[in-house]
């Protein structure tokens, strides 16, 4: 099958839809964890995604900037603790993203 | 996989680190020893009660402590009360009927209170059963399962055997030797392995350092 064929049959408008800050494997990656808890912290985060630190700090702040991330700071003695969270915006742009990549996906041929 | 499968995956792995720490068996398993330890001194009773009712505020503080400077800190989405309490009823109301229907193919009889107190060692199985599927369908990990067959064995063996007129006194009632065996052996059972997980976890993670430093690190 060519690759004009496939053109013909994803509907243009649906790849665009895409949210771009999303679709970033890393934010995808901190996006997914973040889902599925309340809030984590920075080393949480770390740990399970494997990004660096120094990485992980950049898409934080993107992500942030974007209004998907709520970043809460504390400290717990004298060590400071940073606590993020999903904010609502957060959670319905990765919700819409996942129905969009599906969408996208179940119209390609099998 | 699907993605709805891999969030799942990503959930239970976070439910799973959250149990790596061996805290919720520490104090599983002292709760258990105290209701043993009750039977045989109604004062003793404060032994389980302390963390029956303090479980969250002390379980969040040993995790402070221990956990969350070596794994990180994370809360998990916790399911509705209204969501899961119906369900933990039902279950309970099932075991019930369970032992009951028992009783009558066992003994053609369900109604005698001294029945009842024979299968108590089982009906507390039972239910630690229902906790421990609970916590295995959110983990995807095996041991939950190996604690409940091990309760429902240790439950059913208890129950079964006689240990003669030997009594004990409870808050609750009075019940038969079995009971308490049975709270003692898992009691024991679930600290020890608490224990060695906990000691394992502090081996295997060493806590990081301060966030600051990690951060300024990675600039």
């Amino acid at each position: 099958m060519g690759s004009g064929e496939v053109g013909h049959m994803v509907d243009p408008g649906l790849l665009t839809n895409i949210d771009k800050l999303v679709h970033e494997p890393a934010r995808l990656l901190i996006l997914a964890h973040l889902f599925v808890v309340d809030s984590a912290d920075f080393l949480f985060l770390t740990r399970q995604t494997g990004l660096t630190p120094g990485n992980l700090s950049s898409h934080l702040s993107k992500l942030e900037e974007a209004g998907y991330l709520e970043i809460e700071k504390e400290f717990v003695g004298k060590r400071p603790h940073t606590i993020l969270s999903l904010t609502n915006i957060g959670r319905s742009a990765f919700t819409r993203y996942r129905e969009e990549l599906e969408q996208v996906l179940s119209s390609l041929p099998r | 996989m699907s993605d709805q499968n891999r969030l799942v995956e990503i959930e239970r792995k976070a439910f799973r680190e959250s149990l790596q720490d061996g805290l919720m068996e520490i104090l599983l398993g002292a709760i258990l020893i105290g209701m043993a330890a009750a039977s045989i001194n109604i004062f003793l009773v404060v032994i389980y009660l302390v963390p029956l009712i303090f479980w969250k505020p002390i379980s969040e503080a040993a995790r402070r402590r221990f956990t969350y400077q070596r794994i990180g800190y994370f809360r998990l989405r916790q399911d509705p009360a209204r969501k899961v309490l119906p369900g933990v009823f039902l279950y309970q109301a099932l075991v019930f009927v369970i032992i009951g229907i028992a009783l009558l193919v066992a003994f053609g009889d369900f109604t005698d209170p001294s029945l009842w107190s024979q299968a108590m060692p089982v009906i507390f199985a039972l239910m630690l059963v229902g906790a421990f599927m609970y916590t295995a369908g959110r983990t995807g990990s095996r041991r939950p399962y190996i604690y409940a067959s091990v309760s429902i064995l240790a439950g059913s063996l208890f129950s079964i055997m006689d240990f003669g007129d030997l009594d004990f006194r409870y808050l609750f009632g009075e019940f038969g030797a079995g009971l308490v065996l049975y709270f003692a052996f898992m009691g024991t059972l679930l600290l020890i392995t608490g224990i060695i997980q906990f000691s394992s976890f502090m081996r295997k993670n060493p806590a990081v350092p301060d966030e600051a430093v990690t951060l300024n690190e990675a600039q």
